[in-house]
């Protein structure tokens, strides 16, 4: 399988404080990556870095052979990635519709209507509330909001930052459920969360990091038994 | 009874113009957080350009008032636009990532360069243009009667027209949902594919073609204007502004009419020396009781 994206020795700095340390890592074609890390390691720093913002200082991100790491948010958004970002990001004035329409900016209305019947079939609940102001639904119908969004523009790379966040053990089955159906239609999925029981239960591979580092890499399964992983973040069971 | 009646309409045509004029000033707020100083002058700029087209349209041998009218209107927008789009690329989009101090310097800075810039180029005498459209419809109301020119009509009939064809951008179409996503979330809206820069631009130009079309109405009215109009009519178009909730499309267009409003009654009924005096009067009142204006959000951190 071909590296759909590849971080190459990556740094990053906000100011003195280096967020993150020579990361290296690969997201092949048709997988699903995860990278978990507790707070502050520096997973929404990894995604947004595909952005541009923030600038990386050292290294290469490359996405389908090219170098996009100077390149603008909206360059690299046009050309098939797609984040549902940390804290959703919603557009909280607009309705559930007009933020799903926000997502097609890359691709044009050509398959807005089917698009939003298949994101309304996924996320039922989008449906009765889609002519609801965004800021006026739980955290949870957020959270399927800014997948759906994500979703919307077709991407070949889906960056998933911690859906799990805040959410109730019953929602998260369901999202993580709907991720899993996502991903059997072939589309590549990155997602990084905190939550590394479902993560790694759902991705074939693997990263984990600590303090701005990649400490460990495997398959799911590998990490899901290893003691360290167990220890820090499956809380010893 | 006819005074009021009378004021009533002169306050509606004013405040319709107020509120085009702070749409630029409540639209640029919104999307990138600075009281763009210079806007009134963008508004001075424009009734210039007034003249010149219909001195132009009139030396071309073009006499009709639609033909004059909507050839001044097009004339003056598509050059107001231009204006407008010049003036963020200099004077702001390189300090998009400085303080808000120093974009409201470059704000105050860019007003003084147009007002002497103009007062270079086209004089400092006090300028003018023909009226060219004369007459009046008139109500009999009790012993007096209330008097509405074909102009006040025709001001707030574009007046309307142009808020409203600007609601439905804004409400419905894709440039507008892109102007609100980019007001609402900067960061998203560029992950989502959008290119802020030129959206923010786009703002800077639909709010000076407002300021235009305000201009030419005014202009054709009045008839006289100088280097220095924008300054009085941009300071109560930001009133307006601010009455209606800075940031509010709606608000602006709200905060304008109840700005003339108000003055016109105040002006007919008690004094038209101190009616600024009362307006502002009416801003402070407002802001104390509603500190984010009349249709405006409280700021709310972001968590």
């Amino acid at each position: 399988m071909t590296n759909l994206l590849e971080f190459k020795d990556v740094d990053v700095h906000y100011g003195p404080i280096q967020a993150l340390k020579k990361v290296s890592l690969e997201v092949k074609e048709g997988e699903i990556a995860t990278m978990i890390g507790s707070n502050g390691a520096g997973k929404s720093t990894l995604l947004m870095s595909i952005f541009g913002q923030p600038r990386i200082s050292g290294g290469q991100i490359i996405y389908r052979g090219e170098d996009i790491s100077q390149k603008s948010a909206h360059y690299v958004a046009s050309n098939g990635l797609a984040q549902s970002p940390e804290g959703r990001r919603i557009f909280p004035s607009m309705s559930v519709e007009e933020n799903l329409l926000m997502g097609t900016i890359p691709i044009g209305m050509e398959h807005c209507d089917e698009d939003m019947q298949h994101m309304f079939e996924l996320f039922p609940r989008l449906k009765e509330r889609r002519n609801q102001r965004a800021s006026t639904m739980s955290g949870g119908e957020q959270q399927m909001l800014a997948i759906a969004r994500a979703l919307m523009s077709r991407p070949k790379l889906l960056l998933l930052d911690e859906p799990s966040l805040g959410l109730a053990p019953i929602i998260v089955k369901q999202i993580f459920k709907i991720l899993e159906d996502v991903a059997s239609t072939g589309m590549t999925i990155f997602l990084v969360e905190q939550n590394a029981n479902h993560a790694l239960k759902l991705a074939d591979r693997g990263y984990v990091m600590v303090n701005g580092e990649i400490r460990l890499t495997g398959t799911g399964e590998e990490l899901l038994v290893n003691p360290e992983v167990r220890e820090a973040y499956l809380g010893g069971h | 009874m006819d005074i009021v009646l009378q004021q009533l309409v002169n306050g509606l045509t004013l405040g319709s113009v107020y509120g085009l004029i702070a749409i630029g000033y409540t639209m640029v707020y919104g999307i990138i957080g600075m009281i763009n100083f210079a806007h009134g002058d963008v508004y001075m700029v424009s009734s210039y350009l007034t003249a010149i087209a219909i001195a132009l349209l009139t030396f071309f041998g073009m006499e009709s008032f639609p033909i004059i009218i909507f050839g001044t209107l097009i004339f003056t927008i598509v050059v107001t636009g231009a204006y407008g789009w010049v003036i963020e690329r200099v004077a702001y989009r390189p300090l998009r990532n400085s303080s808000r101090l120093s974009v409201l310097i470059s704000a105050i800075g860019m007003s003084l360069i147009l007002q002497n810039y103009v007062q270079i180029s086209q004089g400092a005498r006090q300028q003018g243009v023909p009226t060219l459209l004369t007459g009046a419809i008139r109500f009999d109301v009790g012993d007096g009667f209330v008097q509405i020119t074909y102009m006040k009509l025709f001001i707030l009939f574009a007046a309307f027209l142009g808020m409203g064809v600007l609601t439905y951008v804004i409400q419905k179409t894709k440039l507008g949902r892109m102007c609100r996503a980019t007001q609402q979330d900067r960061k998203m809206a560029s992950i989502l594919g959008i290119n802020t820069d030129r959206i923010i631009s786009s703002v800077f130009v639909i709010g000076a073609a407002m300021a235009a079309l305000a201009g030419v109405l005014i202009t054709l009215d009045y008839g006289a204007f100088d280097f220095y109009v924008g300054f009085i009519i941009g300071i109560k178009a930001f009133t307006a502004a601010v009455l209606g909730g800075i940031g509010s499309l709606p608000g602006a267009m709200l905060g304008g009419v109840i700005l003339g409003l108000s003055e016109a009654l105040f002006a007919g009924l008690i004094s038209s020396d101190y009616k600024d005096v009362f307006s502002f009067s009416l801003l402070v009142i407002i802001l104390i009781f509603r500190p984010s204006g009349l249709l405006g959000k409280p700021e709310v951190e972001k968590v």
